[in-house]
């Protein structure tokens, strides 16, 4: 496997596993058992949950979920971001390496580079005193030896690539000076400077407006099928997850409660949260109100003893309050191989699929 | 940014007019006579209206500010009768003076300051947070004409390293002018120090928190690099009160200038007090308002360069 020290070319190695014929079944990530712990007041707050997920290159897994589900501290955690001060076990297996057993040092060669995130809101994002062409060309030059002639082209190739107009122009801008799309494009650019073979996204069409939101939807799709990334998209939107995403993993209160493909997870959702979610969307030609999931997000600092979503699910039980259930298959796994996964009790027999189409 | 400076300019010509009309107005209307140093034990009447007359004082107050203004603005600052001597002669020399010693107290009291308040900002809620916090909170509570005594004690008069008082010429050299400076530097910069560490601590962590700075992490940049970002977003609160503190430690300096008999502004408008040297009252406190305003404009334009969104937007 490569190692990872030093200045790195501006293409992935070939050792890569996303080029290599032998090596395509295995995932290009893989998620064991991933804790994250941050210290509180009263002790120990777990915002994700024994996660485990496989995402193969060219693949995009949706992580589903409402705020404070976990979804933005699992990126965090896989990216390294996560403050000193938080526990984090289980294993995330990047091309082969465990990202969580490296040195400091080591992830931060591989952040940007073979691992890049896009955050939820470009007005923030950006450091609003650095014009976009430094923003990029130092981004450029840490993970190449390029010189600053060469770093600019690329800045003007990679703007290009996520089709800014004017690319020559908006180089030269500073952040204040573009719109919030165009801010995500130069966000999305710099994630892309070093081919990444792994893309975090964290909410990234959240901030944006509807129309904007749709366009850089299509570039999302457009570079996963051009680059051959895995993508994670992280988002609350089910409309959007299912727009973009292959897989949907479902989170609720730092664990999966539900992971299928697309299909699955609209068409016959088992659980009983992600029915709750998907009744909480407007369907075409529906004339009532959609109905919202009673009660509030969990406190993770307070959770039962039982299943997590047991005080809002309207169909919990006694048992449903004793242990966590356990993820497991259901009966209607697919021809296709996927497995639809659901963490509930009464996912086989209570509730019957819903199918709807 | 030609554009910036303009404005900025043209905000500052009012402040300095209202400036001087403040000045003027203190003096002449503030209850006391100024006469009466100048005139022998058993004046007449109208020997005091003769020297009142010679002075213009017995004009309207109107005409008298306009007069006073325009010899102002033609550098006639007046003549000092208690010194016998033209006050701008007087300015001149207090006026270095003063910026040399506030100039050098502003030199090290804010990269001292600066640098305590990034590695605290940086360590924030470690022990050399808590260190640099509290000794900033000591800085700020001592008075500096204890500690500027506290130093003669020791510096002075016990250990005899470094001179008492006085100003040192550089052409004697360089060794004994800086031994002359140390102490009042020392001395005058402490509350400088304490000011500036706290504010840039406090907007080293605030911008810490700012998302681009997860960016610039995720982006894979070393943590120098993230740091030289946070600093320049995080200078401009810094560079506002800078301003402020040398102003400070223009006009503030009195206190100093008397322990150290620092030949500068603040002694001399000290004496001028005492003697109800009105000229030179006036005159002094007009340069170190005018330099006040001046360096804020400095500031300003300064900021300007920082941050772009000042400068594109004016």
């Amino acid at each position: 496997m490569a190692v990872f020290a030093g200045r790195r070319p501006r293409t992935l190695p070939a050792e890569a596993p996303t080029l290599e014929a032998a090596e395509r079944d295995t995932p290009l990530l893989q998620v064991r058992d991933l804790v994250t712990q941050f210290p509180t007041r009263n002790g120990w707050l777990t915002a994700v949950n024994e996660v485990s997920y496989d995402l193969h290159a060219g693949k995009v897994l949706g992580i589903l979920g409402e705020s404070g589900s976990g979804k933005s501290a699992m990126l965090r955690t896989i990216l390294g971001l996560q403050p000193r001060s938080a526990r984090i076990s289980g294993e995330v297996v990047l091309n082969g390496r465990d990202l969580i057993s490296m040195s400091a040092r080591e992830r931060s060669e591989i952040r940007g580079s073979w691992v890049s995130m896009v955050f939820q809101d470009p007005m923030t994002a950006l450091d609003p005193v650095f014009t976009v062409e430094q923003q990029l060309v130092e981004t450029i030059r840490r993970h190449s030896e390029m010189s600053r002639s060469e770093a600019v082209e690329r800045a003007l190739e990679l703007l290009t690539l996520v089709q800014i107009p004017s690319p020559e122009t908006r180089l030269k801008a500073y952040p204040f000076e573009l719109s919030g799309g165009m801010r995500q494009r130069v966000v999305i650019a710099m994630a892309l400077v070093s081919n990444p073979s792994l893309l975090l996204a964290d909410e990234p069409t959240t901030a944006l407006d509807v129309t904007v939101q749709a366009r850089v939807l299509d570039l999302f799709r457009d570079l996963k099928d051009r680059l051959g990334m895995g993508v994670i998209f992280v988002t609350h939107d089910l409309s959007v997850a299912a727009e973009i995403a292959d897989e949907i993993a479902v989170m609720y209160a730092g664990r999966i409660v539900e992971k299928g493909t697309v299909a699955e997870i609209v068409r016959s959702p088992r659980h009983p949260y992600t029915r709750g979610l998907i009744e909480a969307n407007v369907r075409p030609g529906q004339s009532e109100r959609p109905e919202a999931i009673k009660g509030s997000p969990p406190n993770l600092a307070a959770l039962p003893p039982g299943c997590s979503f047991a005080p809002r699910c309207p169909v919990a039980e006694e048992r449903c309050w004793e242990r966590i259930p356990d993820l497991t298959a259901t009966a209607s796994t697919g021809a296709t191989g996927s497995t639809h996964l659901v963490r509930c009790v009464q996912a086989s027999s209570v509730l019957e699929p819903d199918r709807r189409n | 940014m030609a554009i910036v400076i303009l404005r900025r300019a043209g905000m500052a010509i009012p402040t300095l007019l209202g400036v001087t009309l403040m000045i003027w107005m203190l003096l002449s209307i503030l209850p006391g006579d100024p006469l009466v140093g100048l005139l022998a034990p058993d004046a007449t009447q109208a020997d005091r209206d003769r020297l009142a007359h010679e002075m213009g004082l017995d004009r309207p107050l109107p005409v008298r500010y306009v007069a006073w203004l325009g010899e102002t603005l033609t550098g006639d600052l007046g003549f000092s009768p208690f010194r016998q001597r033209e006050v701008v002669e007087l300015i001149q020399n207090a006026w270095r003076n003063t910026a040399i010693l506030a100039g050098a107290s502003a030199v090290f009291g804010l990269t001292v300051g600066m640098l305590l308040g990034t590695l605290a900002g940086v360590h924030r809620g470690t022990p050399i947070d808590r260190v640099v916090t509290g000794s900033a909170i000591v800085g700020l509570s001592v008075p500096s004409f204890w500690i500027a005594i506290l130093l003669l004690i020791v510096f002075s008069a016990q250990l005899k390293w470094l001179p008492a008082g006085g100003i040192g010429q550089l052409s004697e050299g360089i060794v004994p002018f800086l031994k002359h400076l140390i102490m009042p530097v020392l001395a005058g910069s402490l509350t400088t120090i304490a000011i500036t560490a706290r504010v840039t601590r406090a907007s080293v962590v605030e911008t810490f928190q700012s998302e681009f700075v997860d960016l610039l992490r995720a982006k894979g940049l070393r943590e120098w690099q993230v740091l030289l970002h946070v600093g320049k977003n995080a200078i401009s609160p810094v560079l506002t009160t800078s301003g402020l503190q040398v102003g400070y430690l223009l006009g503030g300096s009195v206190l100093i200038e008397t322990i150290f008999s620092w030949p500068g502004l603040g002694q001399l408008v000290f004496n001028a007090i005492a003697q109800r040297d009105l000229a030179v009252v006036q005159a002094t406190t007009l340069v170190i308002a005018v330099t006040f305003v001046l360096l804020n404009l400095a500031v300003d334009l300064l900021q300007a360069t920082f941050d772009p969104r000042i400068k594109r937007t004016a």
